[in-house]
């Protein structure tokens, strides 16, 4: 057989409408590779974009730092004004947080301040149920 | 557009896209198909036609006009298509035999195929051929390119290309008519 008697034909296809796509595709990643290209002709601005992300990643860890970490004088005002506090302003606040107390919380309490819960743990009946009337808090509902 | 006249504007930022433009709409069948008939797949063709033309705009600026433009973008096609197949080769440790396979099983069973029994069977004859003996045989005997042009693509002697392509369709020959 000789190839001169072949008729030449072409028998691979194509995707409908691919040779009309085809240049916008090709043209929409040089467009990609050219935005590039720009950025890389001021390598100043280069350079200050990639030292803004350590220095935005400092200001960060910063920030986080300095409203975790309260200053020792600011520590010791808590501590003063904490020990003004009355009963009632502690029952108020108790009572405003809707705080579901327990007798294990006194409990663990106990363990760590003991002559304030002592007075708690070892209160008769009575005693309790006056303080109930006297704050009213008997008649509470949650 | 001319070749020329494409160059030109592409020497200008303002008119560079539009030169581009004109370029791959004048050449992207030619290297398509160029690419294809190596390849088979037609994704594979794909991703190495834009691979060719991405190319292309990178290195135009540095294009020197002694050389044709069009036997320039083939030289990019043909460099692609043989880096494509040898990396293929290696990636998968094949043989020449089992890459041959696995093109003529392509061209069994794509859908993306036409063509009668006797043009399928060239297309596996063709197969058979070494990389670069398929290159000239393809430029010369489908692209009908001049083999003064192909040797300006391939860099080799237009002896050498003649005496590939003789052997190439006498190998051929002998295929269609004993397979």
């Amino acid at each position: 057989m000789n190839l001169n008697d072949l008729p030449k034909k072409n028998i691979y296809k194509v995707p409908d409408g691919y040779f009309d796509q085809l240049p916008m595709q090709i043209m929409a990643r040089t467009a990609g590779k050219e935005a590039r290209t720009a950025d890389t002709a001021y390598p100043l601005l280069r350079l200050l974009r990639l030292a803004m992300a350590p220095l935005v990643l400092l200001l960060l860890f910063a920030g986080v730092f300095y409203m975790n970490v309260q200053p020792p004088e600011q520590k010791a005002n808590f501590a003063l004004h904490a020990s003004d506090l009355g009963n009632t302003d502690i029952l108020a606040y108790l009572n405003a947080s809707y705080v579901n107390l327990e007798p294990t919380d006194f409990e663990d309490l106990h363990l760590v301040q003991q002559d304030i819960t002592s007075d708690f743990i070892n209160i008769s009946p009575e005693m309790a149920e006056q303080e109930l009337e006297y704050y009213q808090l008997s008649n509470l509902n949650y | 557009m001319e070749d020329k006249e494409i160059l030109e504007k592409f020497a200008h930022p303002d008119s560079r896209n539009l030169a581009f433009n004109q370029l791959i709409r004048k050449y992207q069948q030619k290297v398509y198909w160029h690419i294809r008939k190596m390849v088979i797949d037609h994704d594979d063709a794909d991703d190495l036609t834009q691979e060719v033309f991405i190319k292309v705009w990178k290195n135009l600026e540095t294009f020197r006009q002694d050389a044709q433009l069009y036997t320039w973008v083939y030289r990019i096609a043909t460099n692609e298509c043989l880096t494509f197949l040898s990396s293929k080769r290696k990636r998968f440790f094949l043989p020449i035999g089992d890459i041959t396979a696995e093109l003529a099983d392509k061209i069994d069973t794509s859908s993306d195929l036409s063509g009668d029994d006797i043009q399928l069977k060239l297309q596996k004859a063709l197969l058979r051929l070494p990389d670069k003996q398929r290159l000239v045989f393809n430029m010369r005997y489908y692209d009908e390119l001049k083999y003064e042009d192909i040797s300006e693509i391939l860099g080799t002697s237009v002896g050498a290309l003649k005496a590939s392509y003789h052997l190439a369709a006498k190998k051929i020959e002998e295929f269609l008519k004993h397979d």
